[in-house]
């Protein structure tokens, strides 16, 4: 259902994603939201014998049908996994290299409590990558967009996935969801030392990126 | 401030770690040659494309790879700066020029050495997905078509030179220069006479 609403779009987001994100052997990696585990299928051939990643979602369902994947695929020992909450995390102080959070804060209640946690579980160095859907600012793409997220993307979600609410939730929360400069200053305000956004296909997802010295 | 990766550069750097990958593939015993590599960070320059790669070689027991990528967290364990077109002109087995090699120089010089006993049979990798027939023949084309470029840029280099030699004389010939030289040297020893003549005159009339 991603490739057909994004049109396999989603997948160069998550592609920019890791390669922005420098992994390297030995890092430890938490992935955030994981679901079924692209980012951390990726992470784990990064990070080799001597790193690890660890997949975390507050949805147990999400976390096996990622964690059978990825053990398919011969993925087993760099990786991994917990049912977290991102407003309470169960890690200790300055654990990981990097934490990434891909199309998931959008659904985190406390927004401000995640981003503080995020920050207190990375290592002095480390960085945290947020991607999600923003705000787009060219006017006309903006109305296109719009039309695209509450016409058609429900119908869409009503034929292939039989789910239309989801799909009409999933316009509404993107609409709800802070813009790139207010989640940049919640990053900043949550204590990290530097945070900048790079704007996907004119603003329809954004790259949020903090880093904490 | 990071920027996302072109389009074009993370095609160009996923064709390169397919194409280390094959090398892998076609030949093991690169496995225990690289050993020393494994999980180790190059990092490689191209000077004249102005890029950058980072190359890390994982050694596994199921399986072992390169990735390639176009960010790092932290420095790399050792530096390779240098012109991709250098290694164009190559003779078979040479290892690899660098221009400049800066971190540890025992890694880069293996990573150099070993990418220059890479044996790729394209052809071979090309025929999984299309089958014999056409692989062999896209290979037949495209080597007659390297041969016929090198036989054209042959022929455009003699055609220019006579050219600017004979046609338009901007260019003098070999043996016009060597008879200028000549020349000039004759000049030289001339005057080198000359003085010595001077001098023995002035002498000469200082004396009387």
């Amino acid at each position: 259902m991603n490739d057909v609403m994004s049109l396999g779009i989603h997948r160069l987001w998550k592609k920019h994603t890791i390669e922005l994100s420098g992994i390297r052997p030995g890092n430890v990696v938490l992935d955030l939201a994981g679901g079924t585990g692209d980012l951390t299928k990726a992470f784990a051939k990064k990070v080799g014998k001597t790193g690890k990643v660890v997949l975390a979602d507050i949805n147990e369902s999400m976390v096996r049908v990622g964690r059978d994947r990825l053990i398919n695929e011969g993925i087993i020992d760099q990786v991994e996994y917990i049912i977290t909450n991102a407003e309470a995390l169960t890690f200790p102080d300055n654990t990981f290299d990097l934490i990434t959070i891909a199309f998931g804060l959008r659904n985190v209640t406390n927004k401000a409590q995640a981003l503080s946690e995020m920050y207190r579980v990375l290592k002095p160095g480390g960085q945290l990558m947020v991607l999600e859907f923003s705000k787009v600012h060219q006017p006309l793409l903006a109305k296109a967009y719009d039309f695209y997220s509450f016409n058609l993307l429900p119908k869409m979600g009503k034929l292939i996935a039989n789910d239309e609410a989801s799909y009409q939730y999933l316009a509404e929360s993107i609409r709800m969801h802070p813009d790139q400069e207010t989640l940049k200053q919640m990053m900043l305000d949550a204590g990290f030392d530097k945070a900048q956004y790079t704007n996907m296909n004119e603003g329809i997802v954004a790259l949020h990126q903090g880093w904490k010295y | 401030m990071q920027t996302q990766p072109g389009l074009v550069k993370m095609t160009l750097f996923q064709a390169i770690e397919w194409l280390l990958n094959q090398a892998l593939l076609v030949d093991e015993r690169l496995i225990s040659t690289l050993a020393p590599l494994d999980e180790k960070v190059i990092q490689l320059t191209l000077s004249d494309l102005k890029t950058t790669a980072f190359i890390t070689f994982y050694q596994q027991e199921s399986k072992s790879y390169f990735a390639v990528q176009t960010h790092l967290i932290g420095r790399p364990d050792a530096h390779i700066k240098t012109p991709l077109k250098t290694w164009f002109n190559l003779k078979n087995n040479l290892p690899l020029p660098a221009e400049q090699i800066t971190g540890n120089a025992d890694l880069a010089q293996l990573f150099l050495t070993t990418l220059s006993q890479f044996q790729w049979d394209w052809e071979e990798s090309l025929s999984e997905l299309t089958g014999d027939l056409v692989a062999h023949q896209v290979g037949s084309q495209l080597r007659q078509a390297k041969r016929t470029g090198q036989q054209a840029k042959q022929q455009i280099q003699t055609t220019l030179k006579e050219y600017l030699q004979f046609e338009i004389e901007l260019l003098p010939t070999q043996q016009q220069v060597k008879h200028f030289n000549q020349s000039v040297e004759q000049l030289a020893q001339d005057l080198e006479t000359l003085e010595a003549k001077i001098n023995k005159l002035a002498l000469t009339s200082a004396q009387s």
